[in-house]
């Protein structure tokens, strides 16, 4: 049995292990003990906290096998994706240059930096051991994590979002980077990443161009992987389209990876949660997978469940309920998957 | 003799030939029948009195007296920008700098600006192939500064000269292949003659409106700002040699260099100074070449000539007295051609 569940500071050698592992894919997880020591901290914070407003909180989840109890993955969400400093990212606007004179009328994209999905909440922090990707796991953690965000909306913005890695290759180098960031910067993509994983975003007030770029202007190896995502954030990718999220106008600032965006209401799970109460599974009628989600004092725990949903009864098999440690008539939050 | 004279009605058909002979980026002299008719009336108005102050302009023909040939022209605009706007790319640094980072780097930009409005402008110097030798791309260009000096109150107190930038054989330039191509769909050469004709201000409208980068462009772009093409470098050099200077703006197209001066300042008007005429029959020359212009506003006459001068009189010949259109016992005004004499 596999729990998504807040983390602990116990999990912290687990955690670097982890995050090791997860490499340049997953820069909101640096692989640096003291930072993710204040990570889990600050999670554990926002936990215990009561909130009436989404504010610095932030939430970190992992994927734990109960049995063993090894972590398997990661998921975090950021209340907003920019509360004491900007959220930046790159806007493809479209101006229209026109002259009816000339007879000519063109459309130019021109990148604009702004921190307009500052008030977004934020999935971030994605990361699924290699071999449980072909499992239900990663749902698990990102569509808990949305469970999670419904059920608390006090604790979220009305609107979501999540940065998803763009292209750049096994060397570290990112063609947008190339030929955009590394013209400001001088300096290689990870390095940048990096940066912008331990510090704050007043480098990126200084170095990142004030003007908007013309898009036409960029190299157009670069203009070629504006918006498009890593081969390796597909899974993910594909998790957050079938909930609503769509890619809009936005782009990362550094690898030019996609912003998929979504307000909570156009979220799919969001119209399917249920509430229920627990039951043992005494029927022969065919079961069905359902994301299954509990809430109690301030924490937030998730599991992948076979059962019968009858009514407003969810009825699981005994070895199951035993292994949620949920007790019989307790009620929780579920989505047929 | 070589003679600079104001322009003329009958020049018409000179000017229309002389078109033929500029090539691409030549803007101010489009091969364009109806142009050229209306450049001469606006320029006749001004002399006439009649052209308000954003029409108004001077055009100067070069006369080989001795065919009665037209074979150079030379211009001032009085106060560019103020029927249209008038365009040019501001050349900016911006640093970016972390201290965190360890990071300090100037970033060249490019903005669009309006910044010469109201300004004169040196336009149009063009000089038949044929004639390019004893001075008279000198003559050409730096009597319009003589006329300046003698009717200083006519122009504005800052003047420019847009000097043309970098393009090849065919007409392709590497700024416009870099950055105007991509705003809109005509080649150089032909936003160039749309320019020639009255249009720029339709092609900026197209133009980046916010300032971009230098960095994004390409190599060959790059190195073209500012730089003149090789046949204008003599006429750079003159400009230079005459106190105006390159300040940081270049052309929207070919991002050729604007060069600036206040008009005070220019080595013609700060050492031009007037003599009485005595006319000679002997003529012995001078070591010194002068630029000599009348002063009169409506019939402005120059030439260069080595005629002796003391500190009150200069010795004319009864034949330049003529070609000035002066007589003996008047002013005329005077300054070296060159600031130091060629050896």
């Amino acid at each position: 049995m596999i729990v998504l569940r807040p983390v602990q500071l116990s999990d912290i050698s687990h955690l670097e292990r982890l995050a090791d592992a997860s490499g340049p894919m997953v820069s909101t997880l640096p692989a640096k003990r003291s930072h993710l020591l204040a990570k889990v901290e600050h999670s554990i914070h926002s936990f215990e906290q009561d909130v009436c407003t989404p504010g610095e909180e932030s939430y970190l989840f992992v994927l734990e096998e109960i049995l063993t109890g090894q972590l398997l993955g990661t998921g975090a969400i950021n209340a907003l994706a920019g509360n004491r400093e900007p959220f930046y990212s790159f806007r493809n606007d479209i101006k229209i240059h026109s002259s009816a004179k000339l007879n000519i009328h063109s459309r130019i994209h021109a990148l604009t930096l702004n921190h307009d999905l500052s008030d977004h909440s934020q999935l971030c922090s994605f990361y699924i051991s290699p071999n449980l990707t072909d499992t239900f796991y990663p749902s698990l953690i990102t569509l808990g994590r949305l469970l999670f965000m419904s059920v608390f909306p006090m604790r979220f913005a009305n609107d979501w979002m999540a940065v998803l890695p763009g292209i750049f290759d096994e060397n570290g180098r990112a063609p947008f980077w190339e030929h955009v960031g590394r013209k400001f910067f001088g300096i290689d993509y990870n390095q940048v990443e990096y940066y912008n994983t331990v510090l704050g975003k007043t480098f990126i007030t200084e170095m990142m161009p004030y003007h908007p770029l013309y898009v036409t202007l960029i190299n157009e190896e670069a203009q070629a992987v504006m918006g498009m995502e890593h081969s390796e954030a597909q899974l993910q990718c594909d998790l957050l389209s079938n909930e609503g999220f769509e890619p809009d106008k936005y782009i990362e600032i550094f690898d030019a990876g996609p912003i998929l965006t979504a307000p909570r209401n156009a979220i799919s799970l969001c119209q399917k949660i249920k509430s229920v109460s627990l039951a043992i599974n005494t029927t022969h009628l065919p079961t069905q997978h359902y994301l299954l989600g509990m809430a109690e004092n301030n924490s937030f725990k998730a599991y992948i469940v076979e059962g019968v949903l009858q009514g407003q009864q969810l009825m699981l098999s005994q070895q199951n309920k035993e292994q949620i440690k949920l007790s019989h008539g307790q009620n929780v939050f579920c989505v047929a998957l | 003799m070589m003679l600079i004279r104001p322009i003329q009605r009958q020049d018409k058909q000179a000017l229309l030939q002389l078109a033929t002979k500029t090539g691409t980026g030549f803007t101010s002299l489009p091969n364009n029948e109806q142009n050229i008719t209306d450049r001469i009336e606006r320029m006749i108005a001004t002399w006439e009195g009649t052209a308000p102050l954003s029409d108004q302009g001077y055009l100067f023909a070069l006369e080989d007296t001795t065919t009665k040939k037209v074979v150079g022209i030379s211009g001032v605009e009085v106060a560019i920008g103020l029927n249209e706007p008038w365009y040019d790319f501001h050349v900016g640094t911006q640093v970016h700098a972390s201290k965190e980072l360890g990071i300090y780097r100037q970033m060249k930009k490019l903005s669009l600006s309006n910044d010469h409005t109201g300004h004169s402008e040196l336009c149009t110097l063009f000089l038949d192939p044929e004639y390019r030798k004893n001075k008279n791309g000198q003559l050409l260009s730096k009597s319009r500064l003589m006329f300046i000096a003698a009717f200083k109150e006519k122009f504005s107190e800052r003047i420019i000269a847009e000097m043309r930038g970098v393009s090849d054989q065919e007409g392709e330039s590497p700024f416009w292949e870099s950055l105007g191509r991509h705003f809109f769909s005509i080649n150089f050469t032909e936003a160039d003659y749309l320019t020639g004709i009255g249009q720029k201000s339709f092609i900026a409208e197209l133009m980046p409106k916010h300032a971009f980068y230098v960095d994004f462009l390409t190599e060959a772009a790059k190195e073209v700002i500012a730089e003149v093409h090789p046949s204008t470098q003599p006429a750079r050099n003159i400009l230079e040699s005459e106190g105006m200077r390159y300040e940081g703006y270049v052309d929207i197209f070919d991002a050729g260099p604007t060069l600036e001066a206040y008009t005070k300042d220019l080595r013609v008007v700060r050492k031009s100074q007037l003599r009485k005429i005595v006319i000679t029959t002997t003529e012995s020359l001078a070591q010194e070449t002068l630029l000599i212009g009348n002063e009169k506003y409506q019939d402005f006459r120059a030439i260069i000539a080595n005629p002796q001068i003391n500190e009150n009189e200069i010795y004319l010949t009864q034949e330049q007295t003529q070609a000035l259109s002066v007589n003996e016992g008047e002013q005329i005004r005077i300054v070296p051609l060159f600031e130091k004499e060629k050896k």
